[in-house]
Formats: structure tokens, sequence, C-alpha cells
């Protein structure tokens, strides 16, 4: 759990270090669903990080 | 932006990789607010995937519409983007094809290179020959490169090509110059590309596995045989190579000791029972990785290898 929150949190900080995007990472969406209503209500881009853990 | 992660093997996200048709891991899509795709990429290098986000967002069209701006303008940007879209979902024909495009319309050996890794995917696929990769290196090769970071690409490229077509000597025409290109060099990771590169010279062109052995040793760090990890890396380098084999053995057995008990521990008692199973000790080989299987009962794999050895043991009775 923690090597997937410090990924997490490494791609947020990447963007908004780097595209000075406001990046939704405390209230991530638990689901593809809400994350999609979530970015059509608030008009944002979707980025979806597929990872694994081995 | 909205930030989704999702682990692609469990749950909701083993349906969403398949819609998505991911490959490998990590791979990221960035969608529009209407949930059309703009662009996809994998991998995590940090500079690799800022770099891809920026493109990204500098270019928000979806892929219909890059695919409609490329049939009317024909870019090399524009052939990247879509064999890359291609790429990542495994559809390797197209990939191939487009990269090529992009190395037509700006033939750089940066570009070239581009269609070789799409070739080796091809490889592992086996939708391509080995012959086609030969032609595309032979290809960069003629235009005499010095970069240092396109030759480290290029043989990187060419190990993994000749490790999924069993063909290792691939790398070879390309190891000189990448040497010569990376002599002296500053940077850490490219000093530690230069003794890489040093190493597979030692073993496919001088055949002196003595050398690579001593310069294997010299890429580990201080205190490496207190480490099960490291002495697991080593001791799986020696099985690959099929080299010091005996050396192996015994510091694979120190490696079993040190290892905490569960996966890190299972893992090298497999790396253990390979390396004794390849010295002949099968009965020794199938008590390890029985152990392994009781370290790490989730893991399939290790019952897979006990079953392979027991075959390959009754096979040649």
């Amino acid at each position: 759990m923690l090597k997937q929150f410090g990924r997490s949190a490494l791609v947020a900080v990447a963007l908004s270090l780097f595209t000075l995007v406001d990046v939704s990472v405390a209230s991530s969406p638990a689901t593809f669903a809400e994350a999609k209503a979530l970015a059509a209500k608030e008009n944002k881009p979707l980025l979806i990080d597929f990872y694994a853990v081995w | 932006m909205v930030l989704f992660k999702t682990d692609a093997e469990k749950g909701e996200g083993l349906e969403l990789a398949k819609t998505h048709a991911v490959k490998g891991y990590p791979t990221f899509v960035l969608a529009n607010a209407q949930g059309e795709m703009l662009d996809r990429w994998s991998g995590y290098e940090k500079s690799y995937f800022t770099t891809m986000l920026g493109g990204a967002m500098a270019d928000p069209t979806t892929e219909a519409q890059k695919k409609a701006r490329f049939a009317k303008k024909p870019t090399a940007a524009d052939a990247e983007k879509l064999a890359r879209f291609h790429s990542t979902r495994g559809e390797t024909q197209d990939a191939i094809a487009l990269y090529r495009k992009a190395a037509e319309l700006d033939p750089t050996p940066e570009r070239r290179l581009d269609v070789l890794g799409e070739l080796s995917e091809g490889l592992r696929a086996k939708t391509v020959r080995v012959s086609e990769l030969i032609k595309e290196r032979d290809a960069i090769l003629a235009t005499k490169p010095t970069d240092a970071k396109l030759l480290t690409n290029l043989t990187s490229t060419l190990r993994f090509a000749g490790s999924m077509a069993g063909t290792p000597e691939l790398v070879m025409p390309a190891l000189a110059p990448a040497i010569a290109a990376t002599k002296g060099a500053t940077d850490p990771q490219m000093q530690s590309e230069h003794t890489r590169l040093l190493i597979d010279n030692a073993i496919l062109v001088e055949k002196d596995m003595t050398k690579a052995v001593t310069l294997k040793k010299s890429t580990l760090p201080e205190g490496w045989r207190k480490d099960a990890g490291q002495i697991n890396g080593f001791a799986w380098w020696c099985f690959e190579n099929k080299a010091n084999l005996a050396e192996a053995e015994s510091i694979a057995k120190e490696g079993v000791q040190l290892a905490p008990a569960g996966a890190e521990k299972a893992m090298i008692l497999d790396t253990y029972a390979e390396i004794l199973f390849a010295n002949g000790k099968k009965a020794e080989a199938v008590a390890a990785i029985s152990e392994a299987i009781k370290e790490d009962p989730a893991k399939e794999y290790y019952a897979k290898q006990k079953a392979r050895f027991e075959g390959e043991m009754s096979g040649s009775k």
C-alpha cells in the first residue's frame, strides 16, 4: 500500500512541479466512474495510472 | 487534472486495463473531460514522464483528430505519437509502420532506434524476424554514431532483442562504438553503462568469462556479500551466463540463510534451485524449490518450476 501511495504522490508532485496543474490527489476518486464524473464536472483532463504490485 | 490510479491486476483495474488494452506497467492514459483519449505512454522514468505529460497537455486533441491531422499533413512528430499509441496497446505491426514513417520524415538515428525498439517487441511477439532487426541495427551503425546516449540505448535495445530471440550476439557490432563513446564518462550512470558494455564484450567478443565475472563483481556495492538481494542478483547473473556456477552455488546458499522469511527467501531459493539443477544436483534443486513454495505459496511460478525440474528428471531417466 505504501509503495502505491508513494508512487501516486510522486506522480502528483511531478505533475504539480512540472506542469503547474492542479492535481486532485487528496480527493482521488475511489472508482473509475467517480473519476470520470469528477473530470466531467470540473471540465478537467483525467490521467489514469495503470500499475501493478509485484 | 484528475488523477485516477488503479491496480491493473485486481478488481476494477483488471477490466479497465482490458478495455484500455494496457500491455505493461506503468501505463498512463490521458483523457479529456469527455473521456476521449488524448495520449498514452508507458514507463516511469521521471524525465520521460514529465516530457510525455507536457507534450500531451500541449496537444489536447483526440487520437482521431491526430490521425486526421496526420493524414492531411504527415509529420514525424505525429507519426511518433500515433506509433506510441499502437505500441502501448500491443499493436506492434501498426507501431512499426508508423515509427518507420517517422524515420522516413525525419531520418535521424534516434528515429531509427524507435523502429528498432518496436521491432524488438515484435521479436517478443514472434511477429518479426531477426533479419529485420539486423537490417535496422546495421543501418543505424552505418551512420557511425558517436553519441553516448544513443549508443547505450541502442545496446540496451539489442540486449533485450537478443534475449527475446535467443541470439545474444545481436549486440556485438554495437559494442565497440558504445564502449568508445562511454569511455571516460563522468556521469555515474554512463560509467555504469560503460562497465556493463565491457562485461558484454568480455562474454561475447573476448570469450573471457573470468574477466566478465571480475568486472561484474566490480559493479557490486561494498558489503554485497551480506545482502541477500545483491547476492541473488549476482548468483542469477552467473546462472544466466552459465559462468562461475560453483561459486554462484555457494554464494546463493549464503543468500538463502540471510534472506528474511517469505517472498524474498523464496526468490533466492528459486535462484539457488536453478543453479543446483545446472550443476547436476537435481534432487537438491527440487528440495530448494519445495522450500520456495513453502515460503511463498501464493506464487504459482515456483510450483511450475518444481514441475519443470521433476519433468526433466523423469525425462532423462
